[in-house]
């Protein structure tokens, strides 16, 4: 692989669990008007198992990040 | 991290964050984002904004010795184009634990009429797509400037991997 540098212009970072929680409640109260919390509750119950809204997803890839 | 690395440098100076413990913890789903999950502005006009969020597991190499004992393999993706303002213009997805598992595309209803009949919740069914051929289409078709002159040489050689040592397509 030639040296592209990256290392230096593309860091890579692994968040705390309180980073991460934060960064999940964050996007979800800017997609969705909810708390972490609240998504993560109705995640579990199942409320978004027919959910088309890319919306949903766009927070669902952070879940992650807060467990 | 190291192909992803390189990847993301051909268009943009960034931070990629990983979920905890998401550099050594095996038998787990760990998740990334960039930029504190804030959308990279791709150089080009218009500007266009590009979030990358992936979820991925680290495996054992089992059948590749020569890759070293580990890799990452993708468990989902998102890769989403937007306007400068944060509308959807173009998304592909592959999260296979929902109701749609095959990967496909969203349209942003800022490219579609008002009473057009495709639909930005519409799935819009596409085979696997690698993060370099999302951003080589960025340089390529919609004018994004590269921020790496050797980003043809990386794309294709990160791409060549990907189609050599991807599990499924």
């Amino acid at each position: 692989m030639p040296d592209t540098k990256s290392d230096h212009e593309v860091e890579v970072v692994e968040v705390s669990r309180e980073e991460g929680r934060s960064l999940l409640d964050r996007a979800a109260r800017d997609e969705l008007g909810m708390s972490g919390d609240r998504f993560l509750a109705k995640w579990d119950a199942g409320e978004y198992e027919d959910a088309d809204d890319p919306a949903v997803t766009r927070v669902a890839m952070l879940i992650p990040f807060a467990r | 991290m190291r192909p992803l690395q390189d990847i993301v440098s051909c268009v943009a100076r960034a931070k990629i964050n990983l979920s905890p413990n998401g550099r050594a913890m095996v038998g787990k789903i760990h998740a990334l984002t960039v930029n504190d999950n804030q959308p990279l502005t791709l150089k080009c006009k218009p500007v266009l904004l590009f979030k990358i969020s992936m979820w991925y597991e680290i495996v054992r190499t089992e059948d590749r010795p020569e890759r070293g004992p580990w890799r990452v393999s993708t468990r989902s993706y998102m890769y989403e184009l937007q306007t400068s303002s944060g509308e959807l213009v173009l998304s592909y997805h592959w999260h296979p634990t929902s109701k749609v598992r095959n990967p496909h595309a969203h349209l942003g209803h800022t490219q579609l009429a008002p009473h057009a009949v495709l639909s930005y919740k519409a799935h819009h069914p596409t085979g696997r797509i690698s993060l370099e051929s999302v951003i080589r289409t960025c340089i390529t078709e919609y004018g994004v400037t590269p921020m790496n002159e050797k980003w043809t040489e990386i794309l294709a050689t990160r791409e060549g991997d990907f189609e050599t040592y991807r599990s499924w397509s």
